[in-house]
């Protein structure tokens, strides 16, 4: 084992809550997100790779599970796909829209949402996304502009629509 | 799709990580409809970040997950440690497998096996008559490199693993 149970712990509180939102959003699916959480941190604490600073092991994190969702989604599925996120917790209108929203996220494919999530949610660079999902460098600028338009023509379209229906 | 690209993406995308968005950012986001996709979707996912955050009820243990790792690491080192064996396993039996062929097509197989007949049956005189010959003694070389050869990688398995 690469750490004490001491140090993984601490490890674990800082760095796993980001890391099941992104699993949770990337995946849409709850009981995958954990199982996949879990195994993160598994091939993290089986790697023997030299000593590294938080930030790295952070990134190192989402690398491992950038992998093993990518792993997860090339294999046939199993079954329907379970919608089992819980529903946001407010009122009406506002849930309304919070629906919509996701719902224009699960539009995107995997790979987008990864790409969408790093870069805007964990601030990655260019350089650093494309260690964590193996695409090239050059790649990943125009992958993240195709996502990113196609999420903003969504969330314009979703927001539009939720307009006229309040009319 | 036609693609627009801003020469200020990173600066923008950079002023919305941070959180300071100043003025002159904003209303190049207004204009340009690189930024301002860029503001729209880091808004929502942000938004979209706390909700989830939220939805965290319960994360997994992380003494589960410490003994789930400590559980599969034991059984690597298993796995490690048995490979030596294994590999001498199938070795042996690739060996067992393939003697009646090595007997019938090698001289040296045949002298070997009719060595060892009379060996069983007490004769032991096949030792001075084998051992001299070329042959044999390029074959005994051979064993002895073989196993000197196997010995050494299941020690260095054993030493790699501990």
């Amino acid at each position: 084992m690469r750490m004490d149970e001491g140090s993984f712990r601490l490890l674990y509180e800082r760095s796993a809550p980001r890391l099941f939102a992104y699993l949770l959003r990337v995946s849409a699916e709850r009981s995958l997100a954990e199982d996949l959480l879990q195994e993160t941190y598994c091939r993290f604490l089986s790697t023997k790779v030299p000593e590294m600073s938080e930030d790295s092991q952070r990134s190192y994190l989402f690398r491992i599970a950038t992998n093993l969702l990518r792993d997860r989604w090339r294999r046939p599925p199993e079954g329907p796909m379970p919608e089992n996120l819980p529903e946001p917790a407010s009122g009406p209108p506002e849930l309304e829209r919070q629906l919509e929203l996701r719902q224009a996220f699960r539009q995107l494919k995997v790979r987008e949402r990864q790409l969408l999530w790093l870069a805007y949610v964990e601030g990655s660079d260019h350089k650093e996304i494309a260690q964590a999902t193996g695409l090239r460098h050059a790649s990943v600028r125009l992958l993240l502009f195709r996502a990113r338009r196609k999420l903003a023509n969504l969330i314009r379209t979703g927001a539009s629509s939720q307009t006229e229906h309040f009319k | 799709m036609n693609r627009v690209i801003c020469e200020r993406e990173d600066q923008t995308a950079a002023a919305i990580r941070s959180g300071a968005i100043d003025d002159e950012t904003a209303s190049h986001a207004q204009h340009c409809p690189a930024c301002s996709d860029i503001l729209l979707v880091s808004e929502f996912l942000r938004e979209d970040c706390v909700l989830a955050d939220h939805e965290q009820t319960a994360l997994p243990n992380a003494s589960h997950i410490w003994q789930r790792a400590r559980s599969q690491a034991q059984q690597e080192a298993v796995r490690l440690a048995m490979r030596p064996i294994r590999f001498m396993k199938i070795i042996a039996i690739v060996a067992f497998a393939c003697s009646p062929w090595l007997r019938l097509l090698l001289p040296i197989g045949r002298e070997l096996a009719a060595s060892w007949s009379r060996a069983f049956d007490f004769n032991f005189a096949f030792v001075s008559k084998v051992w001299p010959t070329a042959a044999n003694q390029a074959a005994v070389l051979l064993g002895f490199g073989a196993a000197t050869i196997l010995l050494s990688l299941s020690s260095w398995y054993m030493l790699r693993q501990e």
